[in-house]
């Protein structure tokens, strides 16, 4: 086989396994389905929220503001095709989004992109919690504290007859979309360029290459590609308040990478899948699920630095370690 | 004569608080020039690359590169004229193979656009294979194929050294600046990094070199600039330099 061919041909199999979800549960346990494919749903969006990130990780952006992006995605679709009725189309609602999205980490980044990760996170953090105070405030475009209401789902999902079934395959696409384009970008020069901005910027400025137009380009696409992420989620909830995305959002597109790992691609793909679906359960600890976040974070920060992704290879060291030690005791 | 000249700099002081790092330094390098810049710890020297390549602006004076003032320009910028430089303390992308880091060097790199890269174009595709090429040609120069596909960490300080030249080299510059390349080296990787440089030179590349190494700056360098203090001393040929009794007051202290 052509290994070329091979990681397109592994994706398009997971995707139609994927795809053979629905009829499967449908088939075995139908009152099933509609709480797994609403767990699907979330997971197959993050897996595009967290890769997104992992894209700009690689350029050493560390945003704490990604729920903003998914904010505005989502606010500009509903303003757009709900409570002004300005776009008849919803996908093209969708587009407005990502573009609105584009357009702020445009200004945003261009302002921001060189500067230190901590402080890149600083900024990014508190953009994102900025919009919580002015959505609220104003009700028109953004409907004050109700927030927007009534928003359709996209032409053609309504053939379906359960609309979570619609999203589910609406997320499917979206996920393995994102996939998509991230692993050409991480496979190709520009991505090369990127993981070397990561890793020393001065020597890729003496590449002759301007790191703040790169490091731009890769938080506007990143940012982009999570507005039309948020547009979808807004039909989905059909309705959207301040209250929605919230701070946890942000640190959740951050906690896919630390708990998969942001080594290789498939670390936010495993931690969105690990965490989206513990989520169901952390709803219900209420405050409790900070504490039980903190703990997370300390673990994979101290213990797993490398993610779940590394935990095969880490156990294999610390085995090997061992018994290395034992033979040197022996000697 | 204006014309002959590759690199000229004129009056350049930098300040850093208080400090002095340079005054008033002058000097121009030919075309072709086999130019060293020594000075004792503390004269200098790394401060004006840094001016020079567009990390520091200076206080005072102007850069010209190839007939055009650089001084003001963003670094990245000054690069693509044909100037490169390297680092006084090991500087590669440590993560990345030699191969990628090689790469990062081409100047065809700077070409390449996202959508170009996402869609995989036939116009991306030969300038992947332009980028590719280019860093394999750098490889062979430089005698890397057996760690070609090595991660850069791994490799023995010399080869550091060797591959941060290739990456300087790799966009075919005119005027190559190496900051200490021959620091941390024995004997025989001395030999061989100066041979590598030696035969850039003859191949028509300006040479531009900081080094300690006494024996090989007298022995490869035509002209010599001395740095003390921030101050330039003297300036000649190898042999006036060796006689030259300030020089020798510098680095012996007094
Ligand atoms: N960014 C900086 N900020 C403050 N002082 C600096 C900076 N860079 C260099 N200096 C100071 O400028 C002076 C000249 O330093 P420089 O690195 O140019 O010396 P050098 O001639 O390269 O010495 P060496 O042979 O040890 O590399 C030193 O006193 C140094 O401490
Ligand atoms: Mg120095």
């Amino acid at each position: 086989m052509n290994s070329r061919l091979a990681p397109y041909l592994t994706a398009l199999a997971v995707m139609a396994a994927l795809a053979l979800v629905p009829p499967l549960i449908k088939f075995i346990a139908p009152d099933k389905w509609e709480l797994t494919a609403h767990i699907g749903i979330k997971i197959l969006l993050n897996v595009g929220f967290g890769l997104c990130l992992w894209m700009m990780l690689q350029a050493g952006e560390l945003s704490l503001g990604q729920g903003g992006f998914i904010t505005i995605g989502a606010y500009t679709t509903g303003i757009l095709v709900a409570k002004y009725n300005l776009i008849s189309v919803v996908w093209l609602g969708y587009l407005a989004g990502a573009l609105a999205a584009a357009v702020i980490a445009l200004m945003l980044g261009y302002l921001i992109v060189h500067l230190k990760r901590i402080f890149f996170l600083l900024v990014t953090w508190s953009f994102a919690e900025m919009l919580h105070p002015v959505l609220t405030s104003f009700e028109h475009p953004f409907g004050g504290a109700m927030g927007i209401i009534d928003i359709p789902a996209p032409e053609g999902l309504t053939l379906f007859s359960e609309s979570w079934t619609g999203y589910y395959y609406l997320a499917l696409i979206y996920g393995f979309a994102v996939l998509w384009i991230v692993w050409r970008i991480a496979g190709s020069k520009v991505g090369l360029i990127t993981k070397s901005i990561g890793q020393n910027d001065t020597l890729v400025t003496f590449c002759g290459l301007y790191v703040r137009k790169y490091k731009v380009m890769i938080f506007v696409l990143g940012c982009f590609i999570t507005g039309i992420g948020g547009g979808i989620l807004a039909s989905y909830l059909t309705a959207i308040s301040p209250e929605t995305f919230t701070f946890f959002t942000s640190l959740d597109i951050i906690m896919f990478n630390l708990i998969g790992g942001m080594g290789t691609m498939a670390g936010p793909i495993v931690g969105a899948v690990i965490l989206s679906g513990l989520n169901e359960y952390l709803f219900a600890a209420g405050y409790w699920r900070m504490v039980v976040y903190g703990l997370i974070i300390i673990f994979f920060i101290t213990l797993l630095p490398g993610g779940m992704v590394s935990l095969p290879a880490a156990l294999r060291k610390r085995f090997t370690r061992k018994t290395k030690k034992q033979e040197v005791g022996l000697g | 004569m204006a014309d002959r000249s590759i690199l000229r700099v004129e009056n350049v002081s930098k300040n850093f608080g208080g400090l002095v790092a340079l005054s008033e330094v002058s000097f121009h390098i030919e075309k072709g020039d086999f130019f060293g810049l020594i000075g004792p710890n503390g004269a200098g020297k790394s401060v004006m690359v840094n001016v020079i390549s567009g990390l520091y602006s200076p206080n005072k004076g102007r850069v010209e590169f190839d007939g055009r003032q650089i001084t003001g320009l963003r670094p990245d910028r000054i690069i693509r004229e044909g100037l490169s430089r390297t680092f006084q303390h090991s500087t590669l992308f440590f993560d990345l193979s030699v191969r990628e880091n090689i790469m990062m060097g081409v100047r065809a790199m700077a070409d390449m656009g996202l959508a170009e890269a996402i869609l995989g174009s036939s116009s991306a595709r030969s300038k992947d294979k332009a980028i590719e090429d280019r860093s394999q040609e750098v490889i062979d120069l430089l005698g890397l194929e057996q760690q070609a596909e090595e991660v850069a960490a791994n490799l023995p300080y010399g080869l550091q050294k060797i591959v941060a030249i290739g990456i300087a080299i790799a966009p075919k510059p005119k005027l190559l600046i190496l900051d200490e390349p021959l620091t941390g080296l024995v004997a025989a990787e001395v030999d061989q990094v100066m041979g590598h440089i030696a035969s850039l030179n003859q191949q028509g590349m300006t040479i531009f070199i900081i080094e300690h190494n006494m024996r090989a700056v007298m022995n490869f360098c035509s002209r010599i600039v001395v740095l003390s203090f921030g101050n330039k001393i003297a300036e000649g040929a190898p042999g006036e330099i060796q006689r030259n009794r300030e020089v020798i007051k510098s680095y012996l202290g007094e």
